[in-house]
């Protein structure tokens, strides 16, 4: 007697196409059908409403890569792509010391992660109101007699990206921390129990048993740095709008679009940051693999 | 099996609800008597005080049976520019500044013969095209300086200078007299306010073809020209530490407050910052004055221009286009839109605002820009976008000068003004070439 009409294979098959219809549905409309229109775009005039464009074949590339005002701006990356590698530092010393054994653990892995919970925009005026004239900072600047050091931290060209920078690293040291742990974690601790009982101390255990364990993780981690460095958008955004020097490639991306009504040139401007990205990506995996190869 | 098979129909029936909320509903109270229109607008302080709910109420005693449903966006031209892509963007509408006059007729109902609406209304040149109207103005800005007089005459000067020179030495003195005076405050952060001091050309010049010289004249940055005199005065207030110390984290609503307090001397904006001043501190109000830029026409009087600020226009996708029209003329025509929002009403012979009555008693000249010559009606909005100036649309050229000025960047008055007139010439040959 049979149970049921389908056999085992084929309703497997089934709730797996089910299941999985939604989300790549959701993809294909929300990240691969814009991205068509966005290279269709790239192509055109248009200006974002118009009824009608024109094809202007690859002029808008063109202007993309000779005029220099477009690609001076990657300069301020500079500033964010320096910030991943505090970034990275603080969050793999926080996962490693939380790693070992600590009071109340999971509450500074709480405290540790939080910023990065918040919403871009409530960051981006938190730390308006911490930097700005007579703010926070200058008021514990001032208590604790620091009053000569004071800056306009956002007003004065020469800091204003460093402090920019900060809050990035305030908002994204929690994800990486994060991942960290986890690889951490995922260590065998019976080796950490076999290096104790050999004598190994601390520094030793990070240096030969984490390090290693984690390269992977680590390699990954200045991907994402690099790639995040080179699109940075909602901190100088919402703080600056990237007046004074702290305009970045997206906002000027978004500027173009909007503001100067330049859709065809802003899609170009998009891929463009896309490609960079994927050559990005794809020179560290290589990169990495050789030396995993080693 | 029975348990999976439930879960099968679960998740399908979820999958057929989800579809089906992708789908468009239909209304089906056609046969009720009463309309619903929607009038979506910029005014979200009026969404937020209720101010609209009375307007309405107002309109609905004449109009009984259109319902009026207000929608208020935060970031208007940008989110409308975003949906005028579909056909749901409202029956009534604000017609955004971007949509060039070619494409009127694609977006919005014509509402008569340019001729005709004339004898009515004033400021309608904006947005006609080929002799028809397709938006009417829902009020009329003077563009000048929003002024606290009683900074001034704190630090004893009574009467608003009327040249250059003397409106930098007044802001000096105002600052030597009392320190915790801003003497100009820039608004540099807001991100649109500065586009005020490029509406300041006509006045100065007392020339309403100002703006349509610009179409041709490659190097409208040189000194002697109108813009070389606004963005200098902009470039010496900064370089003379005149304006707020801290112009990258100026905050908008508080410099309100602040001006109302006393704090401030002057900021450049349009004659409907007037009202939103005094009201922050109403015990203050006669202190607000509105005064023209301190400068003379070449023939040696004074002018403040006028321009037609958002104007009322129906979208040619509405079902209730009759309906929608009587809302217009209601707000155009008996409504006190206009001069609750500071503006010069659009309809002929009105009641002019108490700012703007006292500045016409000493003399000032209002003064129209003229319509761009036909078949150049976008030719401007081309150049400008082309340049990546953003003259009279973005604040990015007069923030870099206040960054010059205040020593921030180590750009030259002389070389941001050189680069001006560069991509000013290069924008009018690129579109020239189109």
């Amino acid at each position: 007697m049979k149970e049921s009409r389908f056999d085992y294979r084929k309703q497997k098959k089934l709730i797996v196409v089910l299941f999985t219809i939604i989300p790549i549905a959701l993809l294909l409309v929300f990240s691969y059908y814009p991205l068509l229109k966005m290279i269709q775009y790239s192509l055109t005039d248009w200006d974002g409403f118009s009824p009608s464009s024109h094809f202007v074949g690859l002029q808008n590339y063109k202007t993309v890569f000779t005029n220099p005002t477009y690609f001076s701006v990657f300069r301020t990356s500079l500033y964010y792509f320096i910030a991943t590698f505090f970034q990275l530092g603080l969050a793999l010393l926080f996962a490693t010391l939380l790693s070992f054994k600590v009071k109340f653990a999971n509450f500074w892995k709480g405290i540790l992660f939080f910023p990065y919970l918040l919403n871009g925009v409530a960051i981006g005026f938190i730390f308006l109101y911490f930097y700005k004239q007579n703010g926070t900072l200058d008021t514990v600047m001032n208590f604790i007699g620091l009053k000569g050091q004071i800056h306009l931290w956002l007003g004065d060209r020469s800091i204003n990206n460093i402090s920019l920078a900060f809050t990035s690293i305030w908002r994204y040291t929690g994800f990486n921390f994060l991942i960290f742990l986890g690889a951490i974690q995922s260590i065998n601790p019976e080796v950490y129990e076999a290096a104790e009982m050999d004598g190994a101390n601390r520094w030793a255990q990070f240096k030969y048993i984490i390090i290693p364990g984690i390269k992977e993780i680590l390699f990954l981690n200045i991907i994402l740095g690099v790639s995040g460095s080179l699109s940075v958008f909602d901190i100088p955004y919402i703080m600056t709008s990237g007046s004074n020097g702290t305009n970045t490639f997206v906002i000027q991306t978004i500027d173009t679009a909007f503001k100067y009504n330049k859709l065809g040139l802003a899609s170009a401007m998009a891929i463009v940051l896309l490609a960079i990205v994927v050559v990005v990506t794809v020179i560290q995996r290589l990169a990495t693999r050789e030396r995993g190869a080693k | 099996m029975k348990k999976r098979l439930v879960l099968l129909a679960g998740v399908s029936a979820a999958l057929m609800l989800l579809l089906t909320a992708c789908g468009s509903k239909k209304s089906a109270d056609k046969a009720d008597k009463t309309e619903t229109i929607t009038f979506i607008n910029h005014k979200t302080d009026w969404q937020s005080n209720g101010k609209w709910k009375a307007y309405m109420k107002e309109f609905n005693k004449k109009n009984p049976n259109i319902k009026v449903k207000i929608e208020t966006i935060t970031d208007y031209a940008g989110q409308m520019k975003t949906r005028m892509n579909s056909n749901q963007y409202g029956d009534v509408f604000m017609l955004p500044d971007t949509v060039k006059p070619q494409n009127y007729a694609h977006f919005v109902e014509p509402l008569g013969k340019q001729k005709d609406l004339e004898k009515k209304y004033i400021g309608l040149t904006n947005k006609s095209y080929n002799g028809t109207s397709y938006g009417i103005p829902s009020q009329l800005n003077a563009s000048g300086m929003v002024v606290n007089m009683k900074v001034f005459k704190d630090a004893g000067i009574s009467k608003f200078p009327t040249n250059t020179e003397d409106f930098i030495a007044a802001l000096k003195k105002i600052k030597e007299k009392n320190p915790e005076v801003t003497p100009l405050y820039t608004n540099y952060a807001a991100g649109w306010t500065m586009a005020n001091w490029d509406f300041m050309r006509p006045g100065i010049t007392g020339d309403p073809q100002v703006t349509n010289k610009l179409l041709t004249n490659k190097a409208p940055f040189s000194k002697g020209e109108v813009m070389y005199t606004i963005y200098d005065t902009l470039y010496k207030v900064a370089n003379d530490k005149l304006i707020e110390s801290d112009p990258t984290t100026s905050d908008w609503e508080q410099s309100k407050v602040d001006m109302a307090n006393n704090k401030i001397g002057v900021m450049v904006l349009g004659s409907w910052a007037v009202p939103q001043i005094q009201e922050a501190n109403k015990d203050n109000a006669k202190n607000i004055t509105f005064q023209t830029f301190p400068a003379k026409a070449k023939d040696g009087k004074q002018y403040i221009s006028v321009g037609a600020d958002y104007n009322y226009a129906i979208n040619v996708h509405s079902k209730h286009k009759k309906a929608a029209r009587k809302l217009i003329d209601w707000l155009v025509n008996d409504s006190d839109y206009a001069i609750d929002n500071g503006g010069l009403p659009t309809k002929k012979g009105a009641e002019y605002p108490e700012a703007l009555k006292s500045m016409q008693k000493s003399g000032v000249k209002l003064i129209e820009p003229a319509a761009a010559p036909k078949g150049k009606e976008s030719l401007f909005a081309e150049i400008d976008d082309a340049s990546e100036i953003g003259l009279d649309t973005t604040d990015k050229t007069k923030q870099r000068i206040v960054d010059a000025g205040i020593g921030n960047s180590k750009e030259s008055f002389a070389d941001i003004m050189k680069d001006l007139n560069t991509k000013w010439g290069d924008a009018i040959k690129s579109v020239g070439n189109n």
